[in-house]
């Protein structure tokens, strides 16, 4: 994970790890002191190669924090493994991204 | 035409089914009495009351089908929920109940008309009012309703979500930790169809990110699957993950009537409702588990309830399994049982007694034979001998219960003429015992619970006066013991006064002032003739009759009543009897060249002891440190000759008396036909009956019961004859 402030009150992080139960307390607990101050952050995932349900559920509740916080959160960019999961839970909403209809079912 | 005699065996076929269905009607009704919301009792008793309605009109009985007619129009408004039931019209079932009765009878008795048409006309009018003003209640329906919606709630009607099977995952916050993802279960969904909606449901998740555990899980799933699936695949889907979850799943709304249609199509087995439901696909064998599992930690809730709750099964198809369940053992119940006349049963038995005898014979000589093959043939004989026995007399075995039902009508009836509340509490319902002994055993019952009702249970104020509750209770139960069938009636009274017992039977010269004698045999003097000590008579019991027409017709079933009395708290009357009267497990015991049977089942050991110890015809043995009663069976029955060198003294025991019989040999077991003395002999006291041994021989079978009480009396006068009875 990296972390870096390109402006006052701006975060980018860059998470390069997978996305999975082994990996996510730590992730967890890096991010954690670091958001504090933070009021628009983006959270890069698109290296991200593996995600799995609790991957999502962080994401999920990092989007909860924000809002309930007034912080400005997005992901940008996602990778394909985070954006199937995604799709898959059709949690688009809830994380705030556009809902892409895949083909087959745009199709009925 | 019918002739005579087809005309006659259709009314009698007619007469006992009519008080088959009026026994189950009152028993539905009882049932009600204690849940006037008991679905399947209404069901139970329109369906009696229609199938009478039918078999009237088959005999072409008019006025008791148009009575009935009345009285089934009203019950299916109760059925429907247009007439909501309360014991205002519960108590005018009762009525219509006693009214077709009552119809019946004339009819059976040859009457062409109602012999009083007065009688008949205020119930149908009363009928047709409570109908009138019934139908305009909608009360029912809108509980219908209500019903329905519960389960649109989970699948609102929109075309695709009709046909969709709605799938609901709550997990437990352990579900990561334990390697399971639940994007693994959507991906292995999507291949049984189409995920057309998956809600996350995200309620759980802590606002504060401190507070949040990332190695927790904190969602649950809500989706809607569109494909050609059953229930059982996609429970497959979350197969490992027992308790780590809770799954639902529901079939397709329009799906519902499909498997509605399967239930009713399904095989006529008497089937328990899960397994209807899982038989239709509706339920998993998982699911019913779960279901089982709840209900047993509920107490009293029904299994159809319980899944409909879980959402496990919508409740329109609990309610048509439900319906095909009693349909089917309606069914059942007329199939499985056949009737046949008591006097050709009667004959069985006798017949089958009359092979015992000839078994036992055939045994007896095959064993002095020097042939192996013949006494190997014997005893392979005799055991067969042994099970048609013992299916013979299983044939005669019907369960005690329904015998207690026919109380709560006369409890509540009793109670209504006393102004107490009373409640029949019914234990041990499925007992079995011999058909005769539960015809018999009726009227002393009735006597029994009378007694309990007037004199056990005190005034409703007299009671909330030393703290009880204002309604008594009666308690009927039975169980078997020790080769026995023990009945009791109990309550929760006042119990019962021994000093006012002694205090009258010295009044009545029964017992002389001033007589040393314990308190059950204080109680016991309640059986005597004449004697009662209700200080007024009421018109339900306390003229002195009954008390001991109960001792008389108990101790005609060869049983002993004893009480147990607990002043303040109540009183219970303990009845014991045997099995059967037909055919009971002997032994053998002889006094010179005399053959005795004493019933197995009251032998508790034998001992044999050298003839100077007991010379006398009755006293007292010590056995193992205790004061024995006992008695010279050569003394009783005046059998000439002296004692044997070695006598054998047989222990017996009933209820809570014991004592020794004494004999010069036993013989062993032996199954006893028992033979009923004739008219002359009915009154001799110690013997009940006697059998025909093997060789031929007559064997008098002891009336033990007796015995005992005589014994007991006869050594209470002095104690000054004891003597060691080991060495």
């Amino acid at each position: 994970m990296d972390v870096s402030e390109p402006g006052a009150g701006e975060l980018t992080v860059v998470i390069s790890e997978d996305l999975c139960i082994y990996e996510i307390a730590q992730l967890h607990d890096q991010l954690l002191p670091r958001l504090a101050g933070g009021q628009k952050i983006q959270l890069d995932l698109g290296a991200v190669a593996e995600c799995d349900s609790a991957g999502l559920q962080w994401l999920l509740a990092l989007r909860a924090w924000a809002r309930s916080s007034g912080v400005t959160l997005s992901f940008e960019p996602l990778s394909d493994a985070v954006r199937e999961l995604v799709d898959l839970c059709q949690v688009q909403s809830l994380l705030g991204l556009q809902t892409v209809i895949p083909a087959d079912m745009g199709a009925c | 035409m019918l002739d005579d005699e087809q005309w006659r065996w259709l009314a009698e076929t007619f007469i006992s089914e009519a008080q088959e269905l009026l026994q189950r009607a009152e028993m539905s009704l009882s049932d009600l009495e204690q849940d006037l919301q008991d679905v399947e009792a209404i069901n139970s008793l329109f369906r009696a009351v229609h199938t009478l309605k039918g078999s009237a009109g088959i005999l072409g009985v008019d006025f008791v089908v148009g009575f009935t007619h009345h009285y089934e129009n009203l019950l299916v408004g109760v059925r429907d929920g247009d007439i909501p039931l309360d014991s205002a019209l519960l108590h005018l079932c009762y009525r219509c109940l006693d009214r077709i009765n009552h119809l019946i009878e004339a009819a059976t008795g040859g009457l062409q008309d109602d012999p009083d048409p007065e009688a008949t006309a205020i119930l149908v009018r009363q009928l047709n009012e409570v109908q009138r003003s019934g139908a305009d209640l909608p009360v029912a329906q809108d509980g219908q309703h209500q019903e329905r919606g519960t389960f649109e709630r989970v699948s609102p009607a929109s075309d695709q979500r009709d046909q969709a099977w709605h799938i609901s995952l709550r997990f437990d916050r352990e579900l990561f930790r334990s390697g399971f993802d639940p994007a693994s279960f959507l991906r292995y969904l999507g291949r049984l169809g189409q995920l057309t909606e998956v809600i996350y449901i995200a309620d759980e998740l802590p606002d504060d990110l401190a507070d949040f555990d990332p190695e927790q899980c904190y969602f649950g799933l809500e989706i809607n699957l569109l494909g050609d699936t059953t229930k059982a695949d996609i429970e497959q889907v979350f197969e490992f993950l027992d308790d780590l979850a809770t799954i639902r799943i529901l079939p397709p709304e329009s799906q519902l009537e499909d498997y509605i249609q399967l239930i009713r199509a399904l095989p006529e087995d008497d089937h328990r409702l899960g397994e209807i439901l899982v038989k239709a696909g509706l339920l998993t064998e998982k699911e019913l588990q779960q279901g089982l599992n709840l209900q047993s930690a509920e107490q009293g809730r029904k299994l159809g309830e319980v899944v409909v709750d879980a959402q496990m099964v919508a409740p329109e198809a609990v309610q048509v399994a439900l319906e095909k369940q009693s349909s089917v053992r309606e069914r059942l119940g007329r199939a499985a049982y056949l009737k046949i006349a008591s006097d050709k049963m009667d004959e069985l038995i006798n017949q089958v007694g009359e092979l015992v005898i000839a078994a036992e014979g055939m045994r007896l000589a095959a064993q002095q034979s020097v042939q192996a093959r013949i006494s190997e043939r014997a005893e392979e004989l005799c055991r067969h001998v042994e099970s048609i026995r013992e299916s013979a007399l299983r044939l005669r075995m019907v369960e005690i219960g329904e015998t207690f039902n026919r109380f709560h009508r006369l409890i509540r009836e009793t109670g209504d003429g006393l102004g107490k509340q009373v409640k029949l509490d019914i234990q041990g319902a499925d007992t079995e015992l011999d058909k005769t002994m539960v015809d018999r055993i009726y009227e002393p019952l009735v006597h029994l619970v009378r007694n309990a009702i007037d004199h056990g249970l005190e005034s409703p104020e007299r009671r909330l006066e030393v703290g009880k509750p204002e309604q008594g209770t009666v308690t009927l139960n039975a169980f078997h013991e020790s080769g026995q069938i023990v009945i009791e009636v109990s309550d929760d009274g006042g119990g019962i006064d021994p000093d006012r017992i002694l205090q009258k039977a010295i009044e009545r010269d029964l017992v002389a002032p001033g007589a040393d004698i314990d308190e059950q045999s204080v109680l016991q003097l309640i059986f005597h003739p004449g004697f009662s000590t209700a200080q007024t008579v009421t018109n339900i019991s306390g003229r002195g009759v009954g008390m001991d027409s109960v001792r008389k017709d108990i101790d005609g079933l060869r049983g002993t009543i004893e009480i147990d009395n607990r002043p303040g708290r109540g009183c219970c009357f303990r009845i014991r009897l045997p099995l059967t009267l037909a055919i009971i497990e002997g032994f053998l015991v002889s006094v010179g060249e005399q053959y005795y049977v004493i019933p197995l089942e009251l032998v508790t050991e034998c001992i044999e002891l050298p003839a100077h110890l007991a010379q006398k015809a009755e006293g007292y043995l010590e056995l193992r440190g205790q004061a024995l009663p006992y008695l010279a069976l050569r003394h009783y029955f005046s059998i000439k000759g002296g004692a044997a060198e070695r006598q054998s003294l047989v222990v017996v025991r009933q209820g809570n008396l014991s004592a020794g019989v004494l004999v010069d040999r036993l013989h062993g077991e032996i199954q006893t036909v028992i033979k009923p003395l004739g008219q002359l002999f009915q009154h001799l006291k110690g013997v009940g009956g006697a059998t025909i041994l093997g060789s031929g021989e007559v064997a008098l079978i002891l009336d033990i019961g007796s015995l005992l009480r005589q014994v007991c009396d006869q050594t209470d006068a002095g104690s000054d004859r004891l003597i060691a009875a080991m060495p």
